[in-house]
């Protein structure tokens, strides 16, 4: 009798534990939710960081005016600068004295989507499981391939003038439009551009760069041969 | 957080579904509080909401291929998205035989840096 009554026991604990973590997790998700809402309810990003409150926002006509002149400006000085160089001598140069070869891994990015074309092709005309399942693993296995690709060629031309023209330019719109949460409103985080370089509080520049990143749209031509 | 997931998820929610059809109908209905200068993210969304909007529309009309369980998967729906295009290119073009120029009717893409 004992027995039988642990039993019970023991399965309305299961049943609780199972309701509470079903619970859970469809808090997480409607947190998840709320918090993309959040994201995409105005041109502001407001975030928290250390007890206080933070913002992005879009940056007005007059700021992208000033942010393209400095960008071009920083164009002008590393063009001038002979420790840097433009992408396509970097490619050269990677070929000819480290044997990487940038063009031919992005032609391998371009041929694995070719592949997973006919896939997919497949994966919208059949309803079996194992079928899916299968196209599935091989659609996931060539994006992860298309991930490291590009990942590496990122990693190889991060120093390019095309590449450090950009960051500066991210780097001086951070500044911009970054504002913290005072008792007088909203005021600006960096009083110059220089005290957003010598920024140490990592954590935050990361959280900064994070949701700039929702921010910023940038539209980029499809490359020759790459579908639209 | 994957935020192109999450993005997704959302726009193909009955919720955000109803407030994109309401506010096409009565316009009197705001998605964001700005109506200008729209960031990538809602650029994004906005993208999402009328693709997943068509794939109801699809749905509705008993098109092939198409039912909750696909709008539900991600890559299913690519692939759905990625035959719809391929067939009406081909419907297209069927139909454009005197005239052999096709129409570009896909949308940009939004690229974070």
């Amino acid at each position: 009798m004992s027995k039988k009554k642990n039993k019970l026991k023991n399965m309305a604990n299961e049943e609780i534990q199972k309701f509470m973590k079903e619970g859970l997790e469809n808090l997480e998700k409607i947190q998840s939710e709320r918090e993309v809402e959040n994201l995409i309810k105005d041109n502001k990003i407001e975030f928290g960081h250390k007890n206080s409150k933070f913002r992005v926002r879009k940056p007005t006509a007059e700021e992208n005016r000033e942010i393209a002149q400095v960008a071009r400006k920083k164009y002008t000085e590393l063009v001038k600068d002979d420790s840097f160089m433009f992408e396509h001598q970097w490619i050269k140069i990677l070929k000819e004295k480290h044997d990487v070869d940038i063009n031919k891994m992005k032609n391998e990015m371009v041929n694995l989507n070719s592949q997973m074309k006919p896939l997919l092709m497949k994966m919208a005309q059949t309803s079996n499981k194992k079928a899916l399942k299968k196209l599935k693993t091989q659609i996931e296995n060539k994006e992860e391939k298309q991930k490291q690709l590009n990942l590496d060629i990122a990693n190889h031309l991060e120093y390019c003038i095309e590449n450090q023209t950009k960051i500066y330019e991210t780097g001086y719109m951070a500044y911009k439009v970054t504002e913290v949460k005072t008792t007088d409103g909203w005021e600006k985080v960096f009083k110059d551009y220089k005290s957003y370089e010598e920024c140490e509080e990592y954590g935050l520049l990361n959280k900064i760069h994070y949701y700039l990143s929702m921010i910023i749209y940038r539209y980029e031509e499809p490359e020759v041969g790459e579908e639209k | 957080m994957d935020i192109g997931k999450a993005i997704r998820k959302i726009a193909r929610s009955d919720k955000h579904q109803t407030l994109y059809n309401q506010s096409k109908e009565l316009g009197n209905i705001r998605l964001f509080y700005n109506d200008i200068d729209l960031t990538a993210l809602q650029i994004l969304y906005l993208n999402w909401l009328s693709i997943y909007n068509s794939l109801y529309r699809d749905l509705a009309m008993g098109e092939d291929y198409i039912s909750m369980e696909v709008i539900k998967d991600d890559m299913r729906t690519d692939a759905y998205l990625y035959y719809r295009q391929k067939n009406r290119k081909k419907k297209l073009n069927k139909n454009n035989n005197t005239n052999n120029k096709t129409k570009d009717n896909s949308l940009p893409g939004v690229k974070f840096y």
